[in-house]
C-alpha cells in the first residue's frame, strides 16, 4: 500500500501521474521540484525506509538508455539497459541498491514514452544488428508490475521491434501480465535463483524458490523464452550439493526449447556500497565471509571464486549445451 | 529522545509528563533530563533553534545509539483550525534554498502538512501551509548527525485566518501542546522503536567495551577490531573465547591477528 507519494511538480499533470493519484486517493501527495530533493540527500536510512518506503514519480531527463558492461550480455552484439524505476520491492541482502542509493523509496520515471523513442531511436540506428535491452538493472522487472504497468506498456512496443530483444529480469511470480497476452518471440524472462537455503536467508520479502519455478514453468509452457540468472553466486556450506539441487530443479521444469541462457556471476560489490551495506546490517553473515578486495570490488577470495563458478559451469553443463552458458565477469572499478 | 522547544511554555506540558529534571549549572540553554529523554528550550528564532539544537546533539550519544530529534511548538496554519496538531512533512524556509522532506514512517493520524519558516511572525495565511520561525534550521543541524527518519517537526496551530496572531492569547500556549500531549507522547514511543531497531543492543556495546579495553588498540586497530566483532557476532561466536583470544596476546596487533585467525574456519554462510 503507498502511503507517501512525491511527485515532481512538472509532471503533476502527465496522465500516468493522474492515474496515480486516482488509484490511490488516500495516499499524502508531496510536492517536489526534483526527485533528488527526496531521494539522494545522505544521512537516511535505506534500512529504516525498506519497511514502508514512499513512491516518488519523477521524469527521466537524462539519458535513458546506457550501454551494459562488455562481459554481461547473453549473445547479443549490442547490449543496453534502462532503469524506468529505481529500488525494488524484495530485500536481498546482496543487492547493491541498498549501497547505491541513500533512500529505499521508490522512484518511478513516468515518461515511459521518452525511454521508448529513445530505444526506437537506438533500434534504428543499428539497422540490422540484433540488440538487447535489459530491464532490470536497478530493480525488479515484474514485482511492481501492477503498480507500475511496465510490462503492459513495453511488450506491445517492443513487438512492433523485432530487430531488439527484451530482457525482463525478475524474482517475482506476479506474471500475470505476461500470461495473458502472446509470447514475445524478441523477449526473455529471466529469473534469478539461489538455492533455497540461501534464499531463506538473504532473499527477504522474495517468493520461494518452488514458487518461483512453478511460475517461470507456467510461462515457458504459454511459450515465454526463458532466461536462467544464477547471479550472484553465493559460498556457503553444502555448495556442490545445494547448487546441483537447485540446477536439477530448473533444468527439470522447463522444455529444452524454453531455455534461451543461463548466466553465472560470482558475488561482487564496488567497495564502497559494501561499505555502506556492511553498516546497515553489520552481523550479517555474507558480509563475514572470505571476502576481499580486488579491482574496486569486494569479492570472495579469488580461488574461492574460481572454484565455485567452475563447480557451477560444470554442474550446469551436464544439463545444458555450452552455448547457452554465459558468465559475467566482475566490471574493473576505478 | 531529545526535544528542541522554543518557549518553556510549550515545552512545561512534556517537562511535567515526563517527568524532566532541570539540568544544573552554567549552560547556554535551559536543559531538562530524565534517564532517556533530554529538552532543551532554545528560544525564538532559527539561530536560537540551530544552536540549542547542536547543544544537544553534542550531549547526547548519537554515535553509540541514534537519539530522534523532535522539535515540538506551535505554529500558525493557513488552512487548519486552532489547537489541530500536524507533523510536517515538506519543510522550507525564506531565507533558504534548501528543502527537507522528513521520511514519514511511523503510523500515525497526526495530519502531514508542509511547514514554511519565516524570519518575523507571520501574518499572512493565504496558503495550505504551517509558518513557524524555527524548524527549517532545527531539521539542518539535527540532520546533519541523525538519520532523518528520527528527525521529526510537530506543530500545534496557535492562530489562522479567522484567529490570526494578533488575537492570540500566549497565556494559553501550554494548553494548546497539554491538549494533544497523549498523542505527541504516542509519536514519540514509536520514534524511539524506530531508534531501537538500527542501533546496537545493551550487550553489544558492553562486549565491545570489553574488548577495547583488552589491549591499546590505535584508532585504525580499533576499526579493524570493530569490523572483527561483528563477523564473530554474525557466527555466534562465545564472547567469552573471543576475549581470552585478545587478552592472551601481548600486544593490540598479535589480538588482531589471533582473533582474524578464530574467526577464519567460522566464514562461511550457513
Amino acid at each position: 500500500m503507498i502511503e507517501y507519494i512525491y511527485f515532481e511538480v512538472g509532471i503533476e499533470d502527465h496522465p500516468r501521474t493522474q492515474e496515480f493519484f486516482r488509484r490511490f486517493p488516500k495516499a499524502t501527495k508531496i510536492p517536489c521540484n526534483h526527485y533528488k530533493e527526496v531521494f539522494n540527500p545522505r544521512g537516511q536510512s535505506f534500512r529504516l525506509q525498506k519497511k514502508n518506503p514512499a513512491l516518488i514519480l519523477a521524469k527521466q531527463n537524462g539519458k535513458k538508455i546506457h550501454p551494459i558492461p562488455a562481459s554481461y550480455g547473453v549473445g547479443g552484439s549490442q547490449n543496453f539497459y534502462f532503469s524506468h524505476l529505481l529500488n525494488c520491492l524484495y530485500d536481498c541482502r546482496y543487492c547493491f541498491l541498498q549501497g547505491m542509493f541513500a533512500s529505499a523509496h521508490y522512484v518511478l520515471f513516468v515518461n515511459f514514452e521518452d525511454f521508448q523513442s529513445e530505444i526506437k531511436q537506438k533500434h534504428d540506428d543499428l539497422g540490422d544488428n540484433p540488440s538487447w535491452f535489459f530491464s532490470g538493472y536497478d530493480c525488479d522487472s515484474l514485482a511492481l508490475e501492477s503498480l507500475t504497468g511496465f510490462a503492459q506498456d513495453f511488450i506491445p512496443f517492443f513487438r512492433k521491434l523485432p530487430n531488439s530483444w527484451l530482457e525482463i529480469r525478475t524474482k517475482s511470480i506476479a506474471s500475470q501480465v505476461l500470461e495473458k497476452t502472446d509470447p514475445l518471440d524478441n523477449a526473455v524472462v529471466a529469473f534469478s535463483f539461489t538455492p533455497e537455503e540461501i534464499s531463506q536467508q538473504l532473499e527477504h520479502k522474495v517468493p520461494s524458490v518452488q514458487s518461483r519455478i512453478k511460475a517461470m514453468k507456467k510461462l515457458a509452457n504459454l511459450g515465454w523464452k526463458i532466461g536462467l540468472r544464477i547471479d550472484p553466486i553465493i559460498d556457503c556450506i553444502d555448495f556442490n550439493t545445494r547448487y546441483a539441487k537447485l540446477f536439477e530443479q530448473l533444468i527439470t521444469a522447463l522444455p529444452a526449447e524454453s531455455l534461451h541462457s543461463v548466466s553465472l556471476g560470482a558475488f561482487r560489490m564496488p567497495t564502497g556500497f559494501f561499505r555502506s551495506i556492511q553498516k546497515l546490517y553489520p552481523k550479517e553473515q555474507l558480509f563475514s565471509g572470505k571476502l576481499e578486495k580486488k579491482n574496486g570490488n569486494i569479492a570472495y577470495r579469488a580461488e574461492i571464486e574460481k572454484e565455485r563458478i567452475s563447480t557451477c559451469q560444470s554442474l550446469l553443463l551436464s544439463h545444458i549445451p555450452k552455448e547457452k552458458l554465459y558468465l559475467c565477469d566482475p566490471v574493473e572499478i576505478k | 529522545m531529545n526535544f528542541i522547544i522554543a518557549l518553556q511554555a510549550e515545552a512545561k506540558p512534556l517537562i511535567d509528563a515526563l517527568k524532566l529534571k532541570k539540568v544544573s549549572g552554567s549552560l547556554p540553554f535551559p536543559t531538562f533530563q530524565n534517564d532517556n529523554h533530554q529538552l532543551v528550550v532554545s528560544g525564538i528564532g532559527e539561530i536560537a533553534s540551530a544552536g540549542a539544537t547542536g547543544f544537544s546533539l553534542g550531549k547526547s550519544h548519537a554515535q553509540d545509539h541514534p537519539f530522534p530529534f523532535l522539535n515540538i511548538g506551535i505554529a500558525g496554519h493557513g488552512s487548519l483550525g486552532v489547537g489541530t496538531l500536524f507533523i510536517a512533512d515538506r519543510i522550507f524556509s525564506e531565507n533558504h534554498s534548501s528543502i527537507y522532506y522528513p521520511p514519514q514512517l511511523v503510523d500515525s493520524e497526526i495530519i502531514r502538512s508542509p511547514l514554511q519558516t519565516c524570519e518575523l511572525p507571520n501574518r499572512d495565511y493565504q496558503e495550505k501551509k504551517g509558518y513557524d520561525m524555527e524548524a527549517h534550521s532545527f531539521y539542518t543541524t539535527a540532520s546533519k548527525c541523525v538519520t532523518r527518519e528520527l528527525v521529526q517537526v510537530i506543530k500545534v496551530v496557535s492562530d489562522n485566518l479567522h484567529q490570526p496572531l494578533d488575537t492570540f492569547n500566549p497565556k494559553v500556549v501550554s494548553k494548546l501542546v497539554e491538549t494533544n500531549l497523549p498523542t505527541i507522547l504516542g509519536l514519540v514511543r514509536s520514534l524511539e522503536k524506530l531508534a531501537n531497531e538500527i542501533s546496537p543492543d545493551r550487550e553489544t556495546l558492553a562486549f565491545r567495551r570489553d574488548a577495547l579495553h583488552s589491549q591499546h588498540f590505535t584508532e585504525t586497530q580499533t576499526h579493524l577490531l570493530v569490523q572483527l566483532l561483528n563477523h564473530s557476532k554474525s557466527f555466534d561466536i562465545e564472547e567469552a573465547k573471543i576475549l581470552q583470544s585478545l587478552k592472551n596476546e601481548n600486544s593490540a596487533k598479535a589480538a588482531l591477528k589471533a582473533l582474524a585467525q578464530l574467526i577464519e574456519p567460522y566464514r562461511i554462510l550457513s
